[in-house]
C-alpha cells in the first residue's frame, strides 16, 4: 500500500508538471517552438557580442601552442546550465505560495509539488541538452568518453539542484527576502561564472575565488566532457559531489521540520 | 468491529500563533524556539471522534468554529498541533471543489487533473470520464475551455468529479449541491445512491435541512470544542441554539450549553406559558391547535410570533412567520395575559413531530427575539406507511373503467 501510494504521487507529480508545461504554451501561437527558440536566440546574440565583437574563444593546448574551439559550443553549455539553474531557483522560492490552493486544499504531500516543479524544469533542461548535443555533433566534438563524463556531471548537478530547490521551497514561504536575494544573486553569478569567457582568461587571485561559486563547478563538470572530451579535475568533482550530498541532507532535514507549518503561513 | 472504523481522531488540537512573524514560526519548527506565547490562539481544542463505514457525518458550527480546520486535519491537509489522526482506508478530501481548475483547459482536461489529484490512475479516469461527462451534463461545453463557463457550470463539473472519486470516505466542504433545481435533485439522488452502496461521507454545510436529510450523525463545533456528537436532529437543535444565543452574546466561545430548551441570552420580556396541544375540526378537516398564554413583563409596542413544525429528521415541515403574515399585536402593557391559539392542518405522515415557537419584539424594521421554545411540544401521528416523505399529499391512483382504444 505505501509503495502504491508513492507511485501514485510520482504519477501525480508528472501530471502536474505536464499541466504546467502545456498551460504555459497553450495560448501562444508558436507553442513548444519557444522551448527551442529562446536558447537559440540567446546563443545568437551572445555569440555575436562576445564571440565576434570581443573575440573571446576557448582553446585547447596542442602540439605547438593552442587550437581554438570557437565561442558558441562552450558558451552554449554554460548558458544551458545557467538557464536551468535560474529556472529552478526562481520557481522554487515562490513554489508553495504560487500553488497555494494545492497547499491548503489538497491532500497530497507537499513534496509532490516540489517534484512536479523539478520535472517541469527537467523538460526544459532536456530540450537545451539536446540542442547542445546537436551543436557538439555538428562541430564534431562529441566522444563516447565525453558522453559518459557528461552523464556523471548531469547526475551530480541534478543532485545539487534538487537539494537547493527543496531547501529554497521550504524556506521561501517563511523568509520573503529569499526570492529577491536569489534573483539578484543569479544576475551576479551570470558574470561571476565562466559562462561567457573561459577560465583561462581570469587572472589570479580571482580564479581561485571563482571555484567557490558552485555554478562554476556545474558548468565545468559539463563543459569539460562535452566540449573537450575530458573530465574536470577529480577533486572538483569530489568536492562538488560531497557538497551536493550535504545540501540534500540539510534540505531534507529542514523540509521535514517545516512541512507541517507551511500551510499555516502561505 | 474495528475493521469498520475508517477514521479515528484522538485529542486533535490546532493552535495558530496569531500575529507572529513567519520567521518565528520557522524558528519554532526548526529549532523548537518558542517566542511570545501570549498571542497564540487555539482554533480547535482536543477533538476526539470516530467515523465508521456506512456513516454520513455532518459537522455544524458557526463561522470560525473550526469546521474547516477540523476537516483539513482529518483530510491530512493541515497538520495538527497536538493529537493524532488514524486513517483506515482511502480518504478523498474535497475542500475547495474548484481548486486546481485552470481556466485555459477544457472541462475534460480539468476533470482529468481533478481525478488525478484525488489519486485515480489514468486507467480509472478513462473508465469514469464518460460518467462524469454525463453527470455534469454540460453538452458541448465539456470540450471548451473553463473560462467560457458560468460559475454554476464550473461547480457542476467539480461536483460531477467529486461524486465519482473512489474512496472509502469522502470529505466535502462547501456547498453540497449546486446549480439549478434539476441538477440539485440529481446530486441528492447520487449521494443517496452512494450511501445505499455503503459510501461514507463527512460533510460540512450551512444548510441544516440538507444535513438533517443526509446525515446519520451530527457533530456540533463551537469555539473549537465539540459540544455535541449524536443524532442529526439533536445536533441541528444544538446548532440552532448556539446561533440564537450568539445573536445576543457574541462571546459565547467555549461556554457549556444548557440541555433544556435554551432561553439564555434572551430578554424574556414577552413569554409564552402553559403550552398545550389539542385537536379540532375546521371545515371538516382535522387541525392541530397549540394553546399558549402570551405574558408581557414590560410595555412592548409591537409583538409577533413565529411557529413551526419539524419532523424527526429535523426537517421543517412548515413554519409560519407572524411578521410576514401581518399578525402583529399592538400596544401591549406590562402584565397583559392573552390566550393564543396556533393552528395547523394535520396533513402529516406517520411519525413524530415537534413544535417550536418564537416570540419577537418589533422595533422599527428589526425583529428581536424575546423568547424561544425549541421542541416545546411533540406529538405522534399514526397511520399507514403507504406514503413517505414530508407531507401527506393524499396521493392516490386510479385506473379508468374503459379500456383505451388503440
Amino acid at each position: 500500500m505505501p509503495g502504491n501510494l508513492f507511485r501514485e504521487n510520482i504519477r501525480l507529480a508528472w501530471d502536474l508538471a505536464q499541466r504546467d508545461l502545456s498551460a504555459k504554451y497553450r495560448r501562444s501561437a508558436l507553442g513548444w517552438v519557444w522551448l527551442i527558440l529562446t536558447p537559440l536566440c540567446l546563443l545568437g546574440i551572445y555569440s555575436l557580442v562576445f564571440g565576434r565583437i570581443f573575440g573571446i574563444e576557448w582553446t585547447i593546448p596542442h602540439l605547438s601552442g593552442t587550437v581554438g574551439v570557437g565561442f558558441a559550443l562552450p558558451f552554449f553549455v554554460g548558458l544551458s546550465v545557467y538557464l536551468a539553474l535560474s529556472d529552478v531557483v526562481n520557481s522554487s522560492t515562490v513554489l508553495f505560495a504560487s500553488k497555494r490552493t494545492y497547499v491548503v486544499k489538497s491532500p497530497f504531500p507537499l513534496w509532490v509539488l516540489w517534484l512536479a516543479n523539478l520535472l517541469r524544469a527537467a523538460v526544459h533542461a532536456g530540450v537545451a541538452l539536446l540542442l547542445v548535443l546537436a551543436l557538439a555533433l555538428f562541430q564534431q566534438r562529441l566522444t563516447i568518453f565525453g558522453l559518459g563524463g557528461m552523464a556523471i556531471g548531469i547526475v551530480s548537478c541534478g543532485l545539487f539542484v534538487s537539494g537547493l530547490s527543496l531547501l529554497l521551497a521550504a524556506l521561501g514561504p517563511f523568509i520573503g527576502d529569499v526570492s529577491e536575494a536569489f534573483r539578484l544573486l543569479l544576475r551576479v553569478l551570470f558574470y561571476a561564472t565562466p559562462i561567457t569567457y573561459p577560465m583561462t582568461l581570469v587572472p589570479q587571485p580571482y580564479r581561485d575565488w571563482m571555484w567557490l561559486n558552485p555554478l562554476t563547478s556545474m558548468v565545468e563538470l559539463l563543459r569539460e566532457p562535452i566540449v573537450f572530451g575530458q573530465m574536470p579535475p577529480l577533486y572538483v568533482f569530489g568536492i562538488f559531489f560531497a557538497a551536493s550530498l550535504l545540501l540534500v541532507g540539510i534540505a531534507l532535514w529542514v523540509f521535514q521540520r517545516v512541512k507541517g507549518v507551511i500551510s499555516d503561513v502561505v | 468491529m474495528s475493521s469498520n472504523l475508517l477514521l479515528r481522531a484522538t485529542g486533535l488540537s490546532k493552535i495558530y500563533s496569531g500575529s507572529t512573524h513567519p520567521l518565528a514560526t520557522l524558528g519554532h519548527a526548526l529549532f523548537g524556539l518558542t517566542g511570545d506565547a501570549t498571542d497564540e490562539y487555539p482554533v480547535l481544542d482536543s477533538i476526539t471522534l470516530e467515523i465508521r463505514r456506512g456513516e454520513t457525518v455532518g459537522i455544524m458550527g458557526r463561522n470560525g468554529a473550526g469546521k474547516t480546520t477540523l476537516l483539513g486535519m482529518l483530510g491530512n491537509v493541515i497538520q495538527p498541533t497536538e493529537g493524532i489522526v488514524e486513517r483506515f482506508g482511502r480518504i478523498a478530501t474535497l475542500l475547495g471543489l474548484t481548486a486546481g481548475f485552470n481556466p485555459n483547459f477544457t472541462g475534460r482536461e480539468n476533470a482529468y487533473l481533478f481525478c488525478s489529484i484525488q489519486g485515480l490512475s489514468h486507467q480509472q479516469i478513462d473508465d469514469r470520464i464518460a460518467d462524469i461527462e454525463a453527470f455534469a451534463d454540460l453538452g458541448r461545453y465539456f470540450e471548451l475551455p473553463l473560462r467560457t463557463y458560468s460559475s454554476g457550470m464550473q461547480s457542476r463539473l467539480a461536483f460531477a468529479c467529486a461524486v465519482h472519486v473512489a474512496a472509502d470516505l469522502i470529505i466535502i466542504d462547501e456547498t453540497l449541491a449546486v446549480g439549478d433545481a434539476n441538477f440539485r435533485m440529481k446530486c441528492y439522488d447520487r449521494i443517496r445512491q452512494m450511501q445505499q452502496d455503503g459510501q461514507s461521507f463527512l460533510l460540512v454545510s450551512h444548510n441544516q435541512n440538507l444535513l438533517a436529510n443526509f446525515c446519520t450523525r451530527g457533530i456540533v463545533l463551537e469555539g473549537g470544542k465539540r459540544v455535541f456528537d449524536g443524532s442529526t436532529m439533536e445536533a441541528v437543535e444544538v446548532y440552532k441554539r448556539i446561533r440564537t444565543e450568539a445573536m445576543e452574546d457574541t462571546d459565547l466561545k467555549g461556554k457549556t450549553l444548557k440541555s433544556t430548551s435554551a432561553q439564555s441570552g434572551l430578554d424574556k420580556d414577552a413569554v409564552l406559558e402553559g403550552f398545550r396541544l389539542t385537536e379540532r375540526d375546521i371545515d371538516g378537516a382535522p387541525f392541530g391547535v397549540i394553546h399558549a398564554q402570551l405574558v408581557l413583563r414590560r410595555n412592548i409596542e409591537y409583538i409577533s410570533i413565529n411557529f413551526g413544525i419539524r419532523n424527526h429528521h429535523g426537517i421543517v415541515v412548515c413554519a409560519w412567520d407572524g411578521v410576514r403574515a401581518g399578525w402583529i399585536v399592538r400596544l401591549s402593557k406590562a402584565g397583559d395575559r392573552r390566550d393564543i391559539e396556533m393552528m395547523f392542518s394535520k396533513r402529516l405522515l406517520p411519525g413524530r413531530y415537534f413544535v417550536t415557537c418564537i416570540v419577537h419584539e418589533l422595533v422599527g424594521d428589526v425583529t428581536k427575539p424575546q423568547s424561544l421554545y425549541q421542541n416545546i411540544l411533540s406529538f405522534e401521528v399514526g397511520g399507514s406507511d403507504v406514503m413517505s416523505g414530508i407531507a401527506d399529499l393524499e396521493m392516490r391512483i386510479a385506473m379508468l373503467e374503459q379500456p383505451v382504444k388503440g
